[in-house]
């Protein structure tokens, strides 16, 4: 048995603000920018990106294809959630498009944002003026989550 | 907060520690450098992010991705490459690569890093998709599980076409269009919604078989709390999209591990689980799909294999239920569906399973029968070798023939038969490419 138990909290939120705050800060750095650990942040993003652009944020486990199962537990299996785990993170990335790309379609801005990100991988820089519509998306992003 | 501080930065120390000693061999060298730089990537970001906490919320959420970290380096420290199939694996991860892919900032299309892994008995079989959430990762890790028990026992891992499909589902680019096909073709009639199954399940028309298994399920459980209190219809959804993806990647072969894996675990066929729609019904629309599709198509009666092909599917028809409360999707329901996985998976080559001519089948059968490796290799009558590249599917295929046809041969030796036949095929392509 386990020397200690405690129950299991959803970091994501906490997580991806993090990760944008730390992008908008290579923005200005562009050797920790190009670094081999700021790659987790960068890339972290870009997934991020990816669920919202194809409305792709469950994740719900499956067990299987052999696994046994029963009806034995005495709780229902699907349990009340307040929110799913992602509503923070969706809610702030559309704040932020309303905010920093106001006419632009979700995958024009999704495109441009992940542009955005692969320059700041691979240069250390994001060629103007993307860099400053990548740097107001993720400040409003990590602000309002 | 310093003290606890100090002592995850020296875990971290240790971390890195234990990942150089660690990942050294028993890999294929390029997968050991793969896992060494991802794993190495993580210890970095997660090291710095403890080194600048603010506070102890922040240094409890980080150890909860060191203890994640530290188990993913000794799960990988265990290769167990001599406890599967490699030449099996070799071919899964050639479909896996193509099809579950992500946009990264690596560029478009980017596979998974795939890890291999056998364990446990036959329940085991899995395709575990690293979750896509926030983490400290930079590639997502596809874990393919295969039961240790079954490690030559390939014409059964044909199975593993089912979990594909999970793991094609959670990828952000194909999840929309796997969810619309669960929306547009599966959402009907008996699927029309939760109460539409419940009702169908509860249905005075079912068979007694059935209604007995409802009798033994807790009391608690009825029509009306079926869904969700005691089953996900949703995760019922989706299995049956996945078991669709399995007969559209491995053709026949996957209709025959369904039946006989499936059976062996619930040898009456009665009933289902929490995420499992009943198996009778899972047979029998594998078994309609595979003849809408075509798989089932026989040769001329002249032909040799004949006898042999018609032994085959008349014997997957022995696992058909014939009572029509089995049978929960309609011919037109099912031909959309799959219809709509074959849009999807033709896109992403090797993917899509491809029927093989009579002639391949003629020459791979009789090999077999003959104890040799059904591989695409021969002597023409000038006496030149022939060298043909064979889909591995269709060594499985021949295979499952085989296993059915007279004489009776043990089925250990047509696995390890067909598994040579893979490898030696991967030897015959790697020649042609030269």
């Amino acid at each position: 048995m386990s020397i200690t138990s405690r129950y299991e909290v959803d970091h994501s939120s906490s997580l991806a603000k993090r990760f944008a705050g730390l992008a908008t800060s290579y923005m200005d750095d562009p050797g920790a920018a190009k670094n081999p650990d700021a790659q987790v942040p960068l890339e972290n993003l870009f997934r991020i990106l990816e669920m919202y652009r194809y409305d792709a944020f469950e994740d719900e486990e499956r067990s299987g294809v052999l696994a046994l199962e029963g009806f034995d537990s005495p709780l229902p299996i699907v349990h009340t959630e307040q929110s799913p785990w992602h509503t923070p993170i969706l809610n702030a990335l559309e704040k932020a498009r309303r905010v920093v790309f106001p006419a632009e379609t979700k995958d024009e801005v999704v495109q441009r944002l992940e542009e955005g990100l692969r320059q700041l991988s691979r240069n250390g820089r994001i060629a103007d003026p993307l860099a400053a519509h990548v740097r107001g998306f993720f400040t409003s992003f990590a602000t309002s989550i | 907060m310093a003290v606890a501080q100090e002592f995850l930065l020296q875990e971290c120390k240790n971390l890195r520690d234990l990942l150089n000693k660690t990942l050294r061999y028993k890999y294929e060298s390029a997968d050991s450098r793969i896992f060494y730089g991802e794993c190495s990537a993580r210890l970095a970001s997660l090291e710095k992010a403890i080194g600048n906490a603010a506070d102890l919320a922040a240094l409890g959420q980080e150890v909860i991705y060191l203890n994640e970290l530290a188990n993913l380096i000794c799960r990988l420290e265990r290769s167990s490459i001599s406890e599967h199939s490699w030449p099996f694996v070799h071919e899964l991860k050639r479909i896996a690569s193509a099809i579950c892919t992500e946009d990264t900032l690596a560029g478009a299309n980017t596979p998974n890093q795939i890890y291999v892994l056998a364990d446990g008995g036959l329940d085991t079989y899995r395709i575990h998709p690293e979750s896509r959430r926030p983490a400290y990762t930079q590639k997502r890790l596809l874990t393919i599980v295969f039961p240790k028990s079954l490690k030559h026992f390939v014409l059964l891992h044909s199975i593993l076409g089912h979990e594909l499909g999970h793991a094609i589902w959670r990828c952000s680019k194909h999840k929309r269009e796997m969810r619309d096909q669960v929306e547009k073709h599966i959402k009907e009639g008996v699927f029309a919604s939760p109460d539409a199954t419940a009702t169908h399940i509860y249905s005075s028309v079912a068979p007694l078989n059935e209604k007995g298994f409802l009798k033994a399920c807790p009391a608690s459980m009825k029509q009306g709390n079926l869904f969700p209190n005691y089953a996900n219809w949703e995760a019922w959804c989706e299995e049956i999209l996945c078991d669709l993806v399995g007969l559209v990647i491995f053709g026949p072969s996957f209709v025959a591990s369904e039946c006989e894996l499936l059976t062996s675990m619930n040898p009456s066929m009665t009933g289902f689980g929490p995420g499992h729609p009943p198996t009778a019904w899972r047979l029998n629309y594998l078994l309609d799909g595979a003849k809408i599709l075509g798989y089932d198509a026989r040769p001329p009666d002249a032909h040799p294999l004949r006898a042999d092909i018609d032994t085959f599917w008349a014997h997957l028809e022995t696992f058909r239920s014939t009572d029509p409360w089995y049978s929960v999707f309609t011919g037109n329901q099912l031909q959309r569906a799959l219809s709509g996985m074959k849009t999807l998976l033709s896109r992403y080559p090797p993917t899509e399973y491809l029927v093989p001519t009579f002639d391949r089948l003629q020459h791979l059968v009789p090999m077999l029968k003959r104890q040799i490796p059904p591989v695409g290799f021969g002597i023409a009558n000038d006496g030149s070798r022939t060298r043909e590249n064979v889909d591995f599917r269709h060594i499985l295929f021949s295979g499952w023939i085989t296993k059915t046809s007279q004489p009776a041969m043990p089925v250990d030796i047509i696995n390890k038969l067909c598994e040579q036949a893979i490898m030696q095929q991967i030897a015959i392509n790697i020649a042609e490419s030269a």
